[in-house]
């Protein structure tokens, strides 16, 4: 009888619009895939899901004694006990060097929208003021995970164009309005479910954007495949915005089963890679993607088993941060962080010494056991007696949103023991932003590894500040390169 | 012959459409719970929730009683506000309504007449972690009262009611 009553329902619809509409779906996607649908016959949406199902049915199981409901779509809130229970023939190791969350670059993540911080009853007074109650009578996953990423930009990195005080409940009521107004809501969703293409994600995105003045820095961009096979590629451009610190929005539609993450917009703000030994030495890799489910459930983490890029009617929406003006400069900039006689030397005081860089740009510093050393290496020291603090602090003539680096230790006998290393930001007082794992940062100061940090956008002084809580020896220890500047800015 | 198998395949298609995913997996459980005010940590909460029949339901005339639409159950909800002093101060539930009016896109979530949402977030283990119980939040609008609770299982054995 249900049956009969959507027959009923849709086949005004499909009669009238199913070719049109199938070609529409198709014009949005990638060439290939329009050669493909040629090849295979898929003219509309009927070949279209008898060639889904049979490959959903292909793609959908997942590995034995899963524990869940089998479906790719799952979430799963711990990662080692899943895969100890799908894969119990695998002693299972995370590989930490293939991990990433963009609080490593922002120090934080997005929000779990409907929870405290912009809860439900917000968003149910933004669908009255928007009077769209007609289209939809929870909001969409779309315009909520928006709603989530353009928080993530005001909130954190400083763009309170786009909302004043996220903490204030009618700018963020105004915000979602503003969202939910520019939402094209497809006829295949209703107010019972709704839904909302990629591509219509992206233009609403946009448009907020340009309506607060930023269409120049911050941009949305999708990609979005009928018939799957994009894994490496979405798995790619994830990593890539992750490590950049910046969010990617996940959407799935009927093709990946039947979990939380299906049929929904996730904001994933971190992937995670695991490695499998098994008892014949041979391994396996599985990857992950941590993502906010944004229905407020922020007691938990969430993640899905990355297997889920490679369904199809999937799409991914990646953000650009745009800059008009960059520079670089580099550890022998500091030629002039040196003793009288022209020696390196930690300082066990705080020195003030402004100068130019050749570009003619202004860096006005100050230095506490900090040195320009063998006219090659710009070191901070802070593990020595009477020590224990070391740090580069630096004003800029401008913002300084974005700034990468490279870092090494100078060798990997520092006694970096109860040593911290962390990037601050000036705001009224030095706030610690970002914080580097020296346990993991390389040891040859040849061959150090590179950071991305994004810091508020109003930001134009930073400071590199090395602790250690046990400082001893006459000896300069605890040593952390820095190379490889490079700031940009609007 | 040729149409009804034409039907089929018509059928197939729409219930591939239409079969979306129903996220409503979430259900009301009794028990005591507690928690506190994210807007204000000094003002904490409890929260009962009894099974009752259809029949007691329809008893409470939409006063502190809900239809629990994913588990096919009524319970009876007590729910009490703790300022900073200690004072404690009921807050009724008045005719709780499915607030997303039936849809599927997104788990349940019931609200009152007052604007005073209701969310619980037991889904049975089976996709989502149940460390958290329920989410209780009012809407802005009503200033005096203005919180969001999230409550977990009490860990104190304490009769409120």
């Amino acid at each position: 009888m249900s049956n009969l009553l959507i027959l009923a329902n849709l086949l005004p619809l499909l009669l009238s619009n199913q070719q049109s509409s199938f070609s529409k779906l198709l014009s949005k996607t990638s060439d290939s895939e329009i050669q493909m649908a040629e090849s295979n016959s898929i003219n509309g949406w009927e070949e279209y899901y008898l060639y889904l199902g049979t490959k959903e049915n292909k793609n959908n199981s997942k590995g034995k004694n899963n524990g869940g409901s089998g479906s790719v779509s799952d979430s799963i809130t711990n990662v080692s006990e899943y895969l100890n229970n799908s894969y119990s023939e695998y002693y299972w190791i995370k590989d930490n060097s293939s991990c990433g969350l963009t609080s490593n670059v922002s120090n934080n993540i997005p929000i779990e929208m409907q929870s405290s911080d912009f809860p439900e009853s917000d968003i149910q007074r933004a669908i009255q003021v928007a009077n769209v109650s007609n289209y939809t009578s929870y909001g969409g996953c779309g315009p909520i995970a928006a709603m989530g990423v353009l928080d993530y930009f005001a909130r954190y990195l400083g763009y309170n164009e786009i909302i004043s005080d996220p903490t204030d409940s009618d700018k963020r009521v105004i915000l979602a309005t503003e969202v939910l107004t520019r939402t094209h809501f497809s006829i295949f969703g209703g107010v019972d479910n709704t839904l909302v293409w990629p591509w219509d994600y992206k233009s609403c995105f946009n448009s907020v954007i340009n309506l607060h003045g930023l269409s120049n820095v911050i941009s949305a961009n999708e990609q979005w495949t009928l018939f799957g096979g994009q894994g490496n590629n979405y798995w790619n451009a994830v990593v890539a915005n992750i490590d950049s610190g910046l969010p990617v929005t996940l959407f799935t539609g009927l093709a990946c089963g039947d979990g939380n993450f299906s049929q929904h917009y996730t904001n994933i703000y971190g992937y995670e890679t695991w490695v499998g030994y098994g008892n014949n030495n041979e391994t396996i890799t599985k990857k992950f993607i941590k993502a906010r489910l944004n229905w407020g459930w922020d007691y938990c983490f969430y993640y899905c088993d990355a297997d889920i890029l490679n369904c199809g009617q999937i799409g991914i929406i990646t953000y650009n941060l745009n800059y008009s003006h960059s520079y670089s400069f580099e550890a022998n900039d500091f030629d002039c962080f040196v003793n009288n006689d022209g020696g390196g030397q930690y300082f066990f005081y705080n020195i003030n010494k402004s100068f130019y860089l050749p570009n003619g740009m202004l860096l006005q510093t100050q230095r506490l056991r900090t040195s320009y050393i063998e006219n090659q290496y710009l070191v901070l020291s802070p593990n020595r007696a009477n020590a224990g603090t070391a740090y580069l602090d630096i004003t800029f003539q401008h913002h300084v949103p974005y700034l990468s680096f490279s870092a090494s230790l100078w060798s990997g006998q520092e006694g970096i023991f109860g040593e911290s290393f962390k990037i601050q930001y000036w705001d009224s007082g030095w706030i610690n932003h970002v914080e580097i794992d020296l346990n993991s940062l390389s040891r040859l100061k040849d061959y150090p590894d590179d950071f991305i940090v994004l810091l508020p956008k109003n930001t134009s002084r930073i400071r590199f500040i090395a602790e250690h809580n046990s400082p001893s020896g006459n000896r300069n220890k605890g040593r952390i390169c820095l190379d490889n500047f490079e700031v940009k800015y609007n | 012959m040729k149409k009804n198998i034409s039907i089929a395949i018509l059928f197939t298609f729409l219930n591939a459409l239409t079969s979306c995913v129903d996220h409503r997996k979430n259900f009301f459980v009794e028990g005591i719970y507690s928690g506190f005010n994210s807007y204000n940590s000094s003002e904490s909460c409890h929260l009962v929730v009894s099974k009752i029949d259809k029949d007691e339901y329809i008893l409470c005339n939409g006063r502190n009683a809900v239809e629990d639409l994913v588990g096919k159950n009524y319970f009876l909800l007590s729910f009490y506000v703790y300022d900073e002093g200690g004072s404690k101060k009921a807050i009724d539930f008045f005719n709780l309504v499915d607030a997303h009016k039936g849809s599927k896109g997104a788990p349940v979530t019931y609200v009152d007449e007052n604007f005073i949402y209701i969310k619980p977030l037991f889904t049975g283990g089976k996709n989502a972690s149940d460390s958290a119980c329920y989410v209780i939040e009012s809407n802005y609008e009503l200033k005096q009262q203005h919180f969001y609770f999230t409550l977990f299982i009490s860990e104190e054995n304490i009769t409120y009611v």
